[in-house]
């Protein structure tokens, strides 16, 4: 009931009411103003992983998990890889940004034809490698004389160089194909070494089986190079915009590498509770975690600084791919690596 | 055939329909008319291959297509000559290993189907299992054919065997049971034996039926047998394509497509070709009155 002049009580509730919902309004309007010009911001940059995820692929999980690549402006989507996922073709075809692969298919692909910047690795020691069965008394690379062993289709190549660097005179050895994921037939002692496996994944898979094995690191036998390469198109990299994009993108993921650093038990609980892929066992992630650490820091990173591209490494690379004819011709890697991005990102010295 | 019949229709005079009723050579402007409608009929699919081959060139030389993903044609037909005697030689491993479990399979679907059909006990207990077989997806278990068998052409063999015995299973008892009633009461009044039944009239009947289940099977075998050479293998068309494919030879791996699917058209040839030696009646019975 209005008493002229002087508002009622529900009057002035009713009007402050009004007042509050424009005010909140507003409010609403200009959060989700900022709010999309916040997502406009953000630039999208594509990449595709060097396997499944795992914690190998740690620093571009945790990175995308805990918003590092948010925070440096940038919508990151992962493409984890695996069996018929192929990094170079598809950074070949630009239907991603960033590939991680190892080198000799790399430069498999520069070698046919495809243009690409390699500029950053996460690996400065390969962990390709050979297992054998401890009952095999393979002790060393020559101990594989008269034994059998299994090779994967596309890992033959590099397995016959692998003999020829050895001295290993390859009609003493009986070898077999096997499939690209199989344990099996080493497990039941159908075969006494497979060829290759990651050091730190087959080899615990194959303990935990119940048989014990001896790891050969091919990076010990003149066969190194620095799997898991970060490498995008050379069309990519001579543009400055998207240059400066690899910068923020390496700086997110080397933070999130820290972490691990700090934690590799934690890092593989992360990727084992994050429900990133089926099937991942806790115990082989940690062992895994724990493992490849060793394989991603050594004197080189000390003096250079994490994840930084050894150009001697990816010389010798190229000519073990020339020699082991992956590729048809020798392949100077001076060119396809840069180290632009990390210079600029400074990574730790460690 | 068409062609044919329409010039007939519309062209032949009384005189020289006559001549054809008398079995003599057709005249001159037939023959004319016949051969240029020949020659049309392979001009016309090759100029639009020639058409479609120098586009593709063009696009591949246009750097549109990354190299790794679609090579050109002379960069195949260069693979062809390059890589030839390789090709060949894993072509050819192929091949004994797809028709060993062409001729393996289809022999045991043929003689399970027989086994079935006269043997109620045997179709009770073995034909399911061997329906159920067929849901195994089997190349995922060519790890385990492998530390079973070696890893020679054998567990490629049975994989092929595997995948083309059950088409030619269904078929061939679905064949056998087709005869025609009356001339089974006829056999059953004449006392023919079971061993006489099959051989008289059950087989002729279930010809159609097996020529299906071979026609089928002809591309399958390759197919199976190049399958089961990419999970394990150190020879054949399979492993060449897994291994030229990690190196991103793209030609080559084209060149080793093309080839695969060259010989297992031919096989296909081969069953169409023996199906009209061996039954020209069926080919006869499928053509539309107006050819």
């Amino acid at each position: 009931m209005s008493t002229g002049l002087f508002p009622t009580d529900a009057t002035q509730r009713r009007k402050l009411r009004v007042r509050l919902a424009a005010v909140a309004f507003a409010a609403t309007a200009l959060a989700g103003l900022a709010g999309s010009a916040g997502a406009e911001e953000l630039t999208k940059l594509s990449v595709v992983l060097g396997y499944v995820p795992n914690v190998e692929s740690f620093g571009a999980e945790y990175a995308l998990k805990q918003g590092y690549f948010k925070d440096e402006g940038l919508d990151v989507t992962v493409i984890p890889a695996g069996q018929g996922v192929d990094q170079v073709q598809m950074v070949s075809a630009g239907t991603v940004d960033i590939g991680i692969s190892n080198p000799e298919q790399i430069l498999a692909g520069v070698a046919q034809g495809a243009k690409f910047k390699v500029f950053a690795s996460e690996f400065q020691k390969t962990p390709m490698a050979m297992t054998c069965r401890k009952d095999s008394g393979i002790e060393k690379a020559s101990d594989i004389a008269g034994k059998r062993v299994g090779v994967k289709t596309p890992a033959k190549p590099f397995f016959d160089l692998f003999m020829s660097k050895n001295s290993i005179d390859p009609a003493s050895v009986t070898t077999t194909s096997i499939g690209p994921n199989d344990i099996s037939v080493l497990i039941s002692g159908q075969i006494d070494c497979e060829v290759t496996t990651f050091a730190f994944n087959e080899p615990r898979l194959i303990e935990a089986a119940g048989v014990p094995v001896n790891v050969f690191s091919f990076g010990d036998y003149g066969l190194n190079s620095q799997v898991d390469s970060y490498f995008v198109s050379d069309a990519f990299f001579a543009d400055p915009a998207k240059k400066e994009l690899l910068v923020k993108y390496l700086r997110a993921e080397q933070k999130a590498w820290m972490e691990f650093f700090k934690d590799p038990a934690g890092a593989a609980k992360f990727m084992v509770e994050g429900g990133f892929t089926d099937g991942l066992d806790l115990d082989q992630q940690t062992y895994q975690a724990e493992k490849q650490a060793l394989y991603m820091k050594d004197a080189f990173t000390a003096e250079k600084g994490f994840m930084w591209v050894n150009l001697d490494t990816w010389k010798e690379t190229a000519q073990n791919a020339l020699a082991s004819k992956v590729t048809d011709k020798l392949i100077d890697p001076t060119d396809l690596l840069s180290t632009e991005i990390l210079e600029k990102v400074a990574p730790p010295k460690m | 055939m068409a062609f044919e019949s329409g010039i007939l229709e519309q062209g032949l005079g009384a005189a020289d329909e006559a001549a054809l009723h008398r079995n003599e050579p057709p005249p001159g402007w037939l023959l004319e008319a016949i051969g240029a409608h020949r020659v049309r009929a392979v001009l016309a699919p090759l100029a639009v291959l020639v058409v479609v081959l120098v586009g593709w060139q063009s696009l591949c030389e246009s750097g549109a297509v990354s190299p790794l993903i679609l090579p050109s044609p002379l960069a195949i037909a260069e693979a062809f000559i390059k890589d030839g005697p390789n090709l060949l030689a894993a072509a050819t491993v192929t091949t004994i290993e797809a028709l060993t479990g062409f001729v393996l399979g289809n022999i045991l679907g043929f003689v399970l189907a027989v086994a079935f059909l006269y043997s109620e006990l045997s179709r009770r207990t073995v034909y399911p299992l061997a329906m159920a077989a067929q849901a195994v997806p089997i190349v995922a278990v060519t790890p385990a054919l492998i530390l079973w068998f070696g890893n020679g052409m054998a567990p490629k063999i049975f994989v092929t065997m595997f995948l083309v015995f059950f088409p030619m299973l269904v078929n061939a008892l679905r064949g056998l049971r087709n005869a025609d009633t009356e001339v089974m009461e006829l056999l059953y009044t004449l006392s023919a034996t079971p061993l006489q039944q099959l051989r008289m009239v059950r087989m002729p009947a279930s010809v159609p039926f097996v020529f299906n289940a071979l026609k089928i099977s002809a591309c399958a075998c390759f197919v199976a047998a190049i399958v089961a050479e990419w999970v394990a293998a150190d020879r054949g068309i399979g492993y060449l394509i897994v291994l030229y494919g990690s190196q991103y030879r793209m030609p080559q791996v084209w060149a080793a497509v093309l080839i695969g699917t060259a010989i297992s058209m031919a096989v296909y040839g081969l069953v169409v070709f023996a199906e009209a030696r061996v039954a020209p009646w069926l080919n006869r019975r499928k053509r539309p009155i107006s050819d």
